[in-house]
């Protein structure tokens, strides 16, 4: 056997070998694609569902300005922190970097509602409204807006479209679960997951 | 044509071919209902022309690799073109959400797409490759272990590119990729 033969024959097998690679790395990709689903903002049981009325049309913010859902003019996001709620102060700054993205298409304002009255709790409101630059007329403290929509866990956020019809609602804990909201509405679908399980 | 170059082109077509073939009776009722997607064929013609185009598929599959036998060369080119005009026709209408039913990686669901009609004015061209003449009437024992090998690595790299096209579909399916767009077009 010639030289030529076996490197010949020693090259081809190499690029044999190597096209299985590239396959079988390309699959991986294609398996991956299916395990990494985004996740969207978890969905609760309880409170009012998406596409209807939102419980509440007008709250009171923090310096006894009032706020009205779904006024006709601008779509409200509607967030439920507490300043003990260390993933709320993590979520903050995306909360404005998506609204001032989402403002561009449609008019947004973001409210954000959390409880506690006492004189005490009006002081950490006080702390956590001037820590992260927050607008007083556009933060909320009232109970019967969480109970209301039935908020169990923090931080929980709510779309709510012009005409005061809930859009989106679900737990959320980064921007891609911020983001499933608005995606959500534009979609026309009550969550993300039932988008996914609609494809 | 080089008679090597040949006979490979020929494998991969028997190839995607038999696959084809495999998947659409494989998936006979799901490739109805792709066919009735298309909207391009009266509906009482559809399970006739499903048949049909098994039929014609599974003899191709045999027939391209028959050497100096110029008509499975151009029914496959037809065939071919067939395909990338229903899915250019789809996709000029907007219907972009259609399964193509082409035998691509089915549990990944490929959908038709501009790189799919691309695909297969590839496999037109080499299927009417294999029609001009071959250069030499056998082939030696080099040439043999050549297009075995190199068989193989065509179909791979065949398969890795579907493999592609289909990754690709997924990943515009999937809305975490728009939303990751909209993130940078912010920022």
């Amino acid at each position: 056997m010639s030289a030529l033969w076996v490197s010949h024959i020693i090259l081809w097998l190499i690029v044999v070998v190597l096209c299985f690679v590239v396959f079988a790395l390309m699959r991986q990709i294609g398996v991956l694609h299916e395990r990494v689903f985004p996740a969207g903002a978890l969905m609760t049981g309880g409170g009012p569902r998406v596409g209807e009325q939102t419980p509440l049309k007008d709250i009171i913010a923090f310096d006894d300005s009032r706020i009205a859902l779904g006024d006709g003019t601008s779509s409200t996001l509607l967030l439920f922190v507490s300043p003990s709620c260390p993933v709320c102060k993590t979520l903050l700054p995306i909360v404005n970097s998506v609204a001032r993205f989402e403002a561009r298409s449609h008019p947004l304002k973001i409210v954000l509602a959390s409880d506690g009255d006492t004189a005490e709790d009006r002081q950490l409101h006080l702390q956590f409204i001037s820590a992260y630059n927050l607008a007083k007329d556009r933060y909320v403290i009232s109970k019967r807006l969480g109970l209301a929509f039935v908020v169990e866990k923090l931080p929980f956020a709510a779309l709510i479209d012009k005409g005061g019809v809930i859009r989106a609602k679900g737990i959320v804990n980064s921007r891609e679960h911020l983001e499933s909201l608005f995606e959500a509405h534009e979609r026309g679908v009550a969550s993300l997951q039932e988008f996914l399980t609609s494809e | 044509m080089d008679i090597t170059v040949s006979y490979i082109l020929r494998i991969l077509l028997a190839f995607v071919f038999s696959r084809g073939v495999l998947h659409k009776l494989c998936n006979f009722s799901q490739f109805n209902a792709t066919l009735r997607s298309y909207r391009l064929l009266p509906e009482p013609l559809l399970p006739l022309i499903s048949c049909f185009l098994i039929l014609i598929e599974g003899f191709l599959a045999f027939g391209v690799l028959v050497k100096d036998w110029l008509y499975p060369s151009f029914i496959a080119a037809a065939i071919f073109t067939l395909y990338a005009w229903a899915m250019s026709i789809n996709l000029i209408q907007g219907r972009d959400d259609l399964d193509c039913g082409c035998s691509g990686p089915s549990e990944f669901g490929q959908r038709v797409s501009w790189a799919l009609v691309i695909r297969n004015g590839v496999l037109t061209l080499f299927a009417l490759a294999t029609a001009f003449p071959m250069t030499s009437g056998t082939l030696s024992v080099l040439e043999i272990t050549t297009v075995f090998l190199a068989s193989i690595a065509v179909i791979l790299i065949y398969a890795s590119i579907e493999q592609g096209i289909a990754n690709q579909n997924r990943q515009t399916r999937y809305f975490a990729l728009k939303t990751k767009d909209r993130r940078s077009a912010a920022e």
